[in-house]
């Protein structure tokens, strides 16, 4: 029998060795690009912005009555902001499994605890905050604790409103993000843990190019469907385990009136994940590029309802001043437009891109 | 052309004129059957199954959105109910990414981990009797102004043994000691350390049919091959009744209605028409507030189908030539006599779960895993030594969904091998089986596992 199959695979392979297997090139461009000059200029960028807010917060406390200091320490915020939100295209790897995400952005703020240590005699300073971890922890810091020191819930403290514990609370927390950001900047370069190697290189957690790839297309795909499922149906229906509707409670970053700006991060994150650019660096070398060489419709449909997303976001509430959460209750039908913009832009990449880098 | 045709003739001689080659049925590439995900990432473990109809779909979605829900202290707008004692304020702590949690090395912060506890004994079902003052699970911390039950302190001890082929490896062993009890621990407390398990494919599971989990009973071991696998009896508060379980370390649930309504309750303090009596009631940190149920019905219905509604992603390269000859060593060896391969379901819950040709690799049953991993607290029928072969499907993902590749009820294996070597009691034959393979046969078996 073996001598029979000898043979008879014999046959086969002079047969089929007529037929010249197709040429698959490397898409070691579109990762390296999108690793190095993505990814890890994100996390850079990130990082840089926590220190200017650090110094923002510790400016604020030396003269706490001073609006200046106080509009230089929002826009520090809503600066380091920035760069987080677009980054939650690619919320794999390090900023999952080492948690910082949990300890950067946990919502919703569980106020009353943050009131609770303001309340009481506890020292607070950087040690403190760093320690508030796991899960009863992550609701006090973050993001959102800063934001609501910053602005009070309702948006509208003044400079000279400021207990010393808050702004140690303020300053502590700022320290604590910027030690965050610095973990995880530190976790993807060469120079610390380097996890783009594991992008760039094959090992065991990627050992194929097209593994990076699925992960890539699964990152953006992610991202639309929170925003749209979750972030934004949250608002508009209230989702509570108590039964009672939540509507502008949900929305994450409403303290600052930051969450159009949020969202339309959000998407840009995807864009720059798709296009291969960020901000002024990037090569153009994204998944446009693995997408245009076998679907240039595709290629362009996406790009096109990338635009549209963020376009329909800024369009919120009829203009660009209209906060989401005035929205909620005066142009509902605007926010409902751009959730939907959100929702094809997260259908066409599941059921389209993800099938297209399936395929390859 | 003729250099490249002498090298593949060649080639593919040397290949076809090999021994006889182990296949695979084209159905193990998709564990979970029809709701197999095909898409490996880092979060393959949180997709809903892939034969979900619209509605299912919808629930699905409100259900995840309760199982990543941060509970807060009562009372609140939004998710109240936690504590006031509790191990985590969410499901997704212990179940990051739907996967496993990391080992905790320090008390401090424990991750995943929690202990259950009780003193020798019985409660009037026959299972673990209540630890008075702490009752049968350990909850470490506590809302502003109660006291948690006790703190953790974890130590290890690292030991070294050879391999056959004079390559070594090492075992590292924690040890827990509640410390700071908010009042005297019972001097006979019985501790047993559970790290948060994933949770994908748990409908599928739950499916099997009963007859085909106790056909692999062998209690006995009538055949005389070493193993004896026991299924669980457990008591159900639902159905009034003792029953099969099949979920948790020790096989402790029978459904996961039990499963997630207890996790609710004991882990995060939150009650349900299921249990709506507080893990701290008869304690003084029970909070008097009289607001049960702090879920409603619909609220765990939803939660519920989350769980059984879960996708099991794709093998990977099933089909690789060392992968095949893992498999080959695996059924060797007879690790599938605990890691029982291949079922097809009964009738599920939902459709997408019922009669589903599904490749776990769990008999689901209680063995004796020897004494260096033995909790020493018995938990119905299952002894101080025994617990439920954990299901293998997803294992090799476990790096990419959660960054690490901890292992066995408290995460003490750092990697498949060290965990096949913790294996003692009814394996202790396979484990010298594996101690004996060579360096390329260890890593075949491996690789193996590490494609389910």
């Amino acid at each position: 029998m073996t001598k029979h199959l000898c043979y008879l695979s014999f046959a086969a392979m002079i047969f089929l060795s007529g037929c010249k297997k197709e040429e698959v090139s490397s898409y070691s461009p579109v990762i390296n690009n999108v690793t190095d000059n993505i990814i890890v200029a994100t996390y850079i960028d990130l990082d840089a912005k926590a220190q200017l807010l650090v110094d923002a917060a510790n400016a604020l406390k030396a003269d706490p009555s001073n609006a200046t200091k106080l509009s230089g320490a929002r826009s520090a915020w809503a600066a380091t902001r920035a760069p987080w939100e677009s980054s939650e295209g690619f919320l794999f790897g390090p900023v999952s499994t080492l948690e910082i995400d949990p300890n950067m952005d946990t919502w919703p703020l569980d106020s009353i605890g943050v009131d609770d240590i303001l309340a009481g005699t506890d020292i607070i300073n950087k040690a403190y905050i760093d320690a508030l971890t796991g899960d009863a922890g992550t609701g006090l810091k973050g993001f959102h604790a800063i934001e609501y020191i910053l602005w009070g819930s309702d948006g509208n403290r003044a400079a000279g409103t400021f207990s010393t514990r808050e702004l140690d609370y303020l300053v502590a927390c700022a320290e604590s993000l910027k030690g965050k950001t610095a973990e995880l900047k530190n976790a993807w370069m060469a120079s610390g843990d380097n996890y783009a190697n594991e992008l760039k290189s094959r090992g065991s957690i990627y050992p194929t190019e097209k593994a990076v790839l699925v992960e890539l297309t699964e990152g953006v795909r992610g991202i639309a469907g929170e925003v749209f499922s979750s972030k934004i149906q949250n608002t508009l229906d209230g989702l509570d385990l108590s039964g009672v509707s939540g509507g502008i409670r949900e929305e994450e970053s409403r303290f600052s009136n930051n969450t159009k700006t949020d969202f339309t991060n959000n998407i840009i994150s995807i864009q720059n994940v798709y296009l291969g650019t960020y901000a002024s660096s990037g090569n153009g070398n994204g998944l446009s590029v693995v997408v245009a060489a076998r679907n240039t419709a595709l290629d362009i449909k996406i790009k096109t309802q990338i635009t549209e997303a963020i376009a329909a976001i800024q369009a919120i509430g009829g203009n660009a001043d209209v906060t989401f959460s005035t929205a909620l209750s005066t142009n509902r039908a605007s926010i409902e437009a751009a959730q939907l913009k959100v929702k094809t832009l997260e259908t066409t990449l599941r059921t389209e891109l993800l099938i297209l880098i399936g395929n390859l | 052309m003729k250099k490249h045709i002498l090298f593949i003739l060649a080639f593919l001689l040397l290949v076809s004129c090999k021994k006889e080659e182990i296949k695979n049925e084209a159905s193990e590439e998709f564990p979970g059957g029809a709701t197999t995900y095909n898409n490996i990432f880092s979060g393959s473990f949180e997709q809903p199954s892939s034969n979900l109809n619209t509605e299912e779909l919808l629930q699905h979605n409100t259900g995840d959105a309760h199982f990543s829900a941060n509970f807060v202290t009562s009372p609140a707008i939004r998710n109240q109910g936690l504590g006031p004692i509790f191990n985590h304020i969410s499901c997704v702590v212990c179940h990051p990414k739907n996967g496993k949690s990391p080992q905790p090395f320090s008390g401090d912060d424990l991750k995943g981990l929690l202990f259950r506890i009780s003193v020798p004994g019985t409660d009037i079902h026959g299972g673990p009797a209540n630890a008075p003052g702490f009752g049968t699970q350990l909850q470490n911390k506590a809302n502003v102004g109660k006291q948690a039950e006790a703190s953790v302190q974890i130590s290890f001890t690292e030991t070294s043994y050879a391999f056959e082929d004079g390559t070594n490896y090492s075992l590292r062993k924690p040890s827990y000691t509640l410390i700071n009890p908010y009042i005297a621990l019972p001097a006979n407390i019985l501790v047993s350390p559970r790290l948060g398990q994933q949770v994908i494919g748990l409908g599928l599971l739950e499916a099997i049919n009963e007859r085909d989990l106790l056909a692999h009973e062998d209690i006995s071991d009538a055949n005389g091959d070493g193993i004896s696998g026991k299924a669980n009896k457990v008591w159900n508060p639902v159905s009034n009744k003792i029953e099969v379980g099949r979920f948790g370390w020790k096989a402790g649930n029978p459904t996961l209605l039990l499963q997630a309504a207890g996790a609710l309750n004991q882990d995060i303090g939150v009650t349900s028409h299921i249990f709506p009596s507080e893990n701290s009631f008869g304690q003084t940190q029970y909070d008097g507030l009289n607001d049960e149920p702090e879920v409603d019905s619909q609220q765990l219905a939803d939660l519920v189908l989350y769980t059984q509604t879960l996708a099991v992603p794709k093998r990977r390269d099933f089909n690789n030539s060392d992968v095949l000859s893992g498999k080959q060593l695996f059924f060797k060896i007879g690790c599938d006599k605990c890691h029982t391969q291949k079922y097809i379901t009964g009738a599920g819950v939902t459709p997408s779960v019922s009669n589903q040709t599904i490749y776990p690799y769990t008999d689901l049953l209680l063995h004796d895993m020897g004494p260096e991993l033995a909790d020493n607290r018995p938990d119905f029928l299952a002894s101080g030594t025994e617990w439920r072969t954990p299901p293998l499907w997803g294992i090799g993902l476990t790096p990419l969904v959660n960054g690490h590749s901890n292992l066995l009820h408290d995460g003490r294996a750092r990697n498949i091998l060290e965990a096949i070597m913790w294996h003692g009691g009814e394996a202790e034959n396979q484990k010298i089986k594996v101690t004996k393979l060579s360096k390329k046969e260890k890593e075949q078996l491996v690789r193996f596992v590490g494609s389910l």
